[in-house]
């Protein structure tokens, strides 16, 4: 979902600019398209039906977009980029930070099952603190972090595995 | 049972306990600015598997109105809408709140939520029951062809960016094929590893193309600097209901409009808002008040998005087709717990149906006095809460909750893993709704069109039973129709210039 912007956001600057990352996206979804049909080879007629059809409707909406943004003035209007993140202007947007997040999070999740939950919930909850924290670090402030990891993460668990009973993978260790 | 029954049904002390937590969860989620009501739904979903049907409902519901109604307390008192359904409060509460009636609009924001939302209720309560009538007779193509009309409706809501919307609901279908296939039992697309040999769990990917993105993007840019306008202490509760009893026309007509919209599949309160504000700046006698802060436009949108919770659940209950992008992931829910929505579920299930809707008629009015308290004492707090805080719980919470829906690790994985490419996809312009549409809608769709195709072979004329119903002729037109609204559109945002624009707007943001 996008973040919010006024009525009147970043629709303007848009026209007569042919979209790139659209266009990638559109041969990314052909190829897939592609692959869907192939695999629909080796399955049953009753399995196969519905894969065909969509994979079909796939490749055809695909080539449909790219025409639409290799034709000369059409381009303008319906194959226009939408940006589904409008930010307000004069904010710089920390590409480091959110590759630092994606890495914490595919981190955390793989190790999930394997270190145990508390351990590697705790952890990455302090890994993302520091990555979305952008004030000045005090020793005061430090402390409250971890404070708040592991207060955070203990009660979620609790809830979890004492009110929800649900079973926390444990792992190596906790 | 009796109407009554459902009703005591519904005031259990656990539901009671229910409606006003997730109300009240709801609302602190929804004015935190970036987290959407569609957010608020998915991260709290698996925390409802352990409850019984109906009392999972009754929260999921709670959490949803308030998480609409929350949108407001940001729209007003910091000029930055909490979800996008709040963007038109923005228009006139700000400017309410800027000449020191911020408290006034958070009362007058309160009361038309509750309005709206009764009357989205009440609507649900009273339409759903003999449309399910008619959708007994539905058979496979009808389905099918409504899970098209369903989700070309969302492509078509993307304005300008229809083949995007379309290919992002082919990808979600093949997404929901990825396991063992519903009819046929072949193994499809699982890449051969035993991961996906289960299928891709609709509500883990659900989380994640709904979360992890706004997590990802959350800590691109620090803590907006939001400075809450200081203003008159007291709610002026008196002042406001006088407001709204003279706008009684435009609270009814918003929220009639609120409805409808959101029992259309796919549009939810954003597009609904923004219609019913043009609608009442067009029928006021004072339209050059209106972006001026003029109550009437408060009340209009805000009516508008809390009444297309109750109509959003209209088609998600009778035909298993999401009305709005929350219903997406409750519906989502309902399939976990057991429960196939359909219209048989108002013979088999109506005890779970209207104990929820008296549930969430509960809920609605339980916004009054849970609003009023939040706004007046805690919406201070809430607002500044750090991003250095918010992010990683919120990131927590996207992990348990996937995890719990099978207490299954692999579901995290698949969960991040559809986050990272739906946050890739939503850069270059494809929307998760309809994504997430294809998801939740791709087996009633894949199983309508088997079926029907079976059938049609059998009796020698596959094309004449999908072309040749009645009803599926008309659901044809329909989508027909929406797929050309986008240029139906156009041509109507010429002759309107501005509040059209911002429909058009709201069509992609919701």
């Amino acid at each position: 979902m996008r973040k919010e912007s006024g009525p009147n956001g970043s629709r303007t600057s848009r026209r007569g600019r042919r979209d790139w990352p659209g266009m990638i996206g559109a041969i990314l979804f052909i190829l897939l398209g592609l692959w869907v049909l192939q695999q629909s080879q080796s399955m049953t007629a009753m399995g196969s039906i519905f894969p065909r059809a969509i994979g079909t409707a796939m490749i055809v909406f695909s080539i449909c977009l790219l025409i639409v943004n290799l034709w000369p003035r059409k381009a303008a209007r319906d194959g226009a980029p939408a940006p589904e993140e409008t930010v307000p202007p004069g904010t710089a947007e920390s590409t480091p930070r959110r590759l630092a997040l994606a890495g914490i999070l595919a981190a955390w999740v793989l190790l999930l099952p394997v270190i145990g939950f508390l351990v590697t919930s705790v952890l990455a909850f302090l890994g993302i603190l520091v990555v979305s924290n952008y004030d000045a670090w005090t020793p005061r402030r430090a402390i409250g972090y971890i404070a708040t990891a592991v207060v955070v993460v203990a009660a979620f668990y609790l809830l979890l595995v004492e009110v929800l009973l649900v079973p926390m993978p444990a792992g190596l260790l906790f | 049972m009796g109407m009554f029954d459902y009703l005591f049904q519904a005031l259990t002390p656990l539901n009671l306990f229910l409606a006003v937590t997730g109300v009240v969860l709801g609302t602190v989620i929804g004015a935190l600015p970036g987290l959407s009501a569609t957010m608020a739904v998915a991260v709290l979903v698996p925390f409802t598997f352990a409850m019984d049907p109906a009392t999972g409902l009754i929260a999921l519901g709670a959490i949803y109105t308030g998480a609409i109604y929350g949108g407001s307390f940001s729209a007003i008192l910091v000029n930055t809408p909490g979800t996008p359904s709040a963007i038109a409060t923005t228009f006139d509460g700000f400017p309410m709140a800027k000449r020191g009636d911020g408290n006034l609009a958070v009362t007058l924001a309160t009361l038309a939520s509750v309005i709206g939302g009764l009357v989205g209720a009440i609507a649900l309560m009273l339409l759903a029951p003999p449309l399910a009538k008619v959708a007994l007779a539905f058979g496979p193509p009808e389905y099918f062809w409504l899970a098209v009309f369903g989700l070309t409706l969302i492509s078509a809501l993307s304005v300008g960016n229809m083949l995007k919307g379309l290919i992002g609901a082919c990808f979600g279908l093949l997404l929901s094929m990825v396991g063992v296939a519903v009819i046929g039992g072949d193994i499809r697309f699982t890449m051969g590893t035993q991961v996906l040999l289960g299928g891709i769990d609709v509500i883990a990917a659900l989380i994640g193309l709904y979360c992890i993105p706004v997590v990802i993007d959350l800590v691109a840019t620090p803590d907006p600097h939001l400075k809450v306008s200081t203003e008159r202490s007291g709610f002026r509760l008196k002042e406001a209901a006088r407001i709204a009893w003279t706008s009684k026309f435009n609270l009814i007509r918003s929220s009639v409009i609120g409805t409808v919209v959101g029992i259309l599949p796919g549009a939810g309160g954003s597009i609904a808002s923004l219609v019913s504000y043009s609608e009442a700046r067009r029928s006021s006698r004072h339209p050059e008040r209106f972006g001026t802060g003029e109550p009437d436009g408060v009340l209009a949108t805000e009516s508008a998005n809390n009444a297309t919770v109750g109509g959003g659940f209209i088609p998600t209950l009778v035909l298993g087709i999401p009305g709005t992008p929350p219903d997406a992931v409750i519906l989502g829910a309902l399939l976990v717990q057991g429960i196939r929505t359909g219209p048989a579920l108002f013979t088999e299930g109506a005890s779970i149906v209207y104990t929820f809707i008296f549930g969430l008629l509960i809920a609605t009015l339980l916004m009054l006095p849970a609003g009023l308290m939040l706004g007046r004492y805690a919406y201070k707090s809430i607002i500044t809460i750090p991003k250095a805080a918010l992010v990683p719980t919120i990131a927590l919470m996207t992990v348990i909750g996937s995890y719990a829906i099978n207490n299954n690790a692999d579901d995290v994985i698949v969960m991040v893993a559809i986050g990272f490419v739906g946050w890739v996809l939503n850069r270059i312009g494809f929307a998760p709704s309809p994504i997430v549409l294809g998801i939740v809608l791709g087996q009633i769709a894949e199983q309508g069109f088997v079926q029907a195709y079976l059938i049609g072979n059998a009796q020698g004329g596959v094309l004449s039973m999908f072309f040749g119903r009645p009803i599926s002729l008309g659901i044809v037109a329909l989508a027909l129709l929406t797929l050309f609204y986008p240029f139906i559109m156009s041509k109507w945002r010429a002759r309107r210039a501005s509040g059209a624009t911002a429909t058009a707007e709201a069509g992609r943001a919701e």
